[in-house]
């Protein structure tokens, strides 16, 4: 009986300190980490405002509500600016050394504790997604959020390859952890949907519209197209409660209705990022949604991305050579005259090489032999600017620029600023000020390389 | 087992709770609003706000056609009250 309790408690220890959920688990840290810091970020210029000493929520009141509820709070501390901008600036680099995992678990506890201390000083003023997190959190102090994408990863990973007992119990608590979330999310998906379906618009079938029609959460000028529209109205408000309520037996149903779960909640809670402008909400939910997706299915999911974008990559090339072998391009194409001694423009040359989609330009030096004379170009000219040739017309200076930018679909944005430039004259004059500063390496030639000195200030280097 | 308090003293405390949640929100409003009047006529140049809440019933979902314009639109006056020292709403510093 004894032996049978033992090798029942061993098959349970051996399966719950498999390694599993570790890769979600870093992203939960990456994605939540960005919405915490965005939260502090974006409210930077108006700390002071709503979570200082002098702030429009009353601080004696905070203290008071603190000390009435035995809670805590590092910003009530003191009463002083500089105390309060050392905590918040604190927060924000500790919630940045979380984000890149540097000390993960220590930062995890720092991380919350900051967090929790600002949800304190203010607690009027958040979106729902700082109830959630201040939990996940917790479980998140009990689980490996550093394992893949940290600075900790190396470590971590030399730790776990020891073994021994105590990696075996960071395994189990990591599980217990990732399961925390996953209970916690059902809950918060399974009693809001019980509620809504006790409510009178959500079972008439009207309640999107309501909710869409606030003036607080509304994307003017999309809202109205979902909220006038009868059809989308009530298939969002009857699938919303559908798949709140079904949302806790698909995620443990099996791994195909985990991830159509999974799935849903990120597209619901993307619509509602776009439509009711709840970015940290919205992101806080998606952060948990994707802790629960197994390393396999993250690792499937990376190959996949990779074939597909290897695919494209082939399709997009042979796209390319039949575009650019395409006759009616051939007149378009512009040979490009630079200055092959000279290191900026050889680095420009390779930047538009890489731009040059349309195969439409010829980047030719000058300084090779014979191409000026083929060109009938003077040499004065092709050193003083770099000279395009379309069809027998040569332009030169800012007017090359802007041909080239004519043929580079990534310049074209470019083109009002160039042709504004040229025609006020102040282009040319621009383009020569640069042109002639640059600097010259003559390369392929000895010492008796000849050198217009007029050209800028020349290196010149033994070949 | 601690005997439950009387019905009377419940209210009491709910009551109490309810009148000091008030002015909780009443002295907020008030504090945004004096915040507002710096932003907008510059710091110690107001003695005294008094805040209007604007309650905007748009029309149900049978007339969703409608503008904003064609709901109902309410007010609730608050008291005047004393203008009070709070952070400007944007800051670079301390």
């Amino acid at each position: 009986m004894l032996g049978r309790v033992l090798a029942t408690w061993q098959r349970f220890t051996g399966f719950a300190s498999q390694e599993r959920f570790l890769i979600g688990a870093s992203i939960f840290r990456i994605v939540a980490g960005l919405a915490l810091l965005y939260q502090y970020l974006i409210s930077y210029h108006q700390r002071f405002y709503l979570f200082g000493p002098e702030g429009a929520w009353p601080f004696e009141r905070f203290q008071q509500g603190i000390a009435n509820s035995a809670s805590f709070s590092l910003y009530a501390v003191s009463a002083s600016p500089f105390w309060f901008d050392m905590v918040y600036h604190t927060a924000i680099v500790v919630t940045t050394l979380w984000l890149v995992g540097w000390r993960t678990r220590l930062m995890t506890v720092l991380t919350y504790v900051f967090l929790w201390s600002l949800h304190e000083r203010t607690p009027v003023m958040w979106d729902g997604g700082d109830n959630l997190i201040r939990l996940v959190l917790i479980y998140g102090c009990f689980a490996n959020l550093g394992a893949y994408f940290s600075f900790d990863a190396e470590r971590l990973r030399a730790g776990r390859a020891r073994g021994g007992p105590l990696v075996q119990a960071s395994a189990m608590l990591h599980s217990a952890a990732i399961l925390a979330f996953a209970l916690q999310l059902c809950l918060v998906y399974g009693v809001s949907g019980l509620y809504k379906v006790q409510g009178e618009m959500w079972q008439n079938g009207t309640a999107l519209y309501y909710v869409m029609r606030v003036d607080e959460y509304n994307w003017p000028g999309f809202s109205e197209l979902i909220y006038q529209n009868v059809f989308l109205v009530t298939a969002g408000t009857y699938a919303t409660v559908a798949f709140q309520v079904a949302f806790p037996f698909l995620l443990f149903l099996n791994r195909y209705t985990r991830l159509l779960a999974l799935a849903c909640g990120m597209f619901f809670h993307l619509g509602i990022a776009a439509f009711m402008g709840l970015i940290t909400f919205s992101a806080l939910m998606i952060s948990v949604e994707l802790a629960l997706v197994s390393d396999r299915e993250y690792r499937w999911f990376g190959r996949r991305l990779s074939n597909t974008g290897a695919r494209l990559k082939g399709l997009g090339a042979t796209w390319q050579t039949r575009i650019r072998q395409h006759p009616r391009l051939a007149p378009l194409r512009v040979q490009v005259l630079y200055d092959g001694w000279c290191p900026f423009c050889t680095r420009s040359v390779a930047r538009l090489e890489r731009l040059d989609w349309l195969g439409l330009l010829v980047l030719t030096s000058f300084r090779e032999p014979g191409v000026l004379a083929r060109s009938g170009v003077a040499i004065e000219r092709a050193e003083a600017r770099m000279q395009a040739i379309t069809g027998g017309t040569v332009v030169e200076g800012i007017h090359a620029i802007s041909r080239i930018a004519t043929r580079v679909p990534l310049l074209w944005p470019a083109l009002p600023l160039l042709w504004l430039a040229a025609r006020l004259g102040m282009g040319q004059q621009v383009y020569d000020w640069f042109a002639t500063r640059r600097t010259i390496v003559p390369t392929g030639c000895d010492s008796a390389c000849e050198i217009d000195e007029g050209v800028g200030s020349l290196v010149q280097r033994r070949g | 087992m601690e005997p439950s308090p009387p019905p009377s003293l419940l209210i009491e405390t709910l009551e109490e709770a309810k009148v000091s949640e008030r002015e909780l929100a009443l002295d907020a409003l008030n504090r945004v609003a004096s915040a507002h009047c710096d932003r907008l006529y510059g710091a110690e140049r107001t003695s005294e706000v008094r805040v209007r809440m604007a309650i905007l019933t748009f029309p149900r979902f049978s007339q969703r056609h409608l503008p904003d314009e064609d709901g109902k639109l309410e007010y609730v006056t608050f008291e005047w009250a004393p203008h009070q020292k709070v952070a400007p709403i944007f800051t670079g510093g301390a």
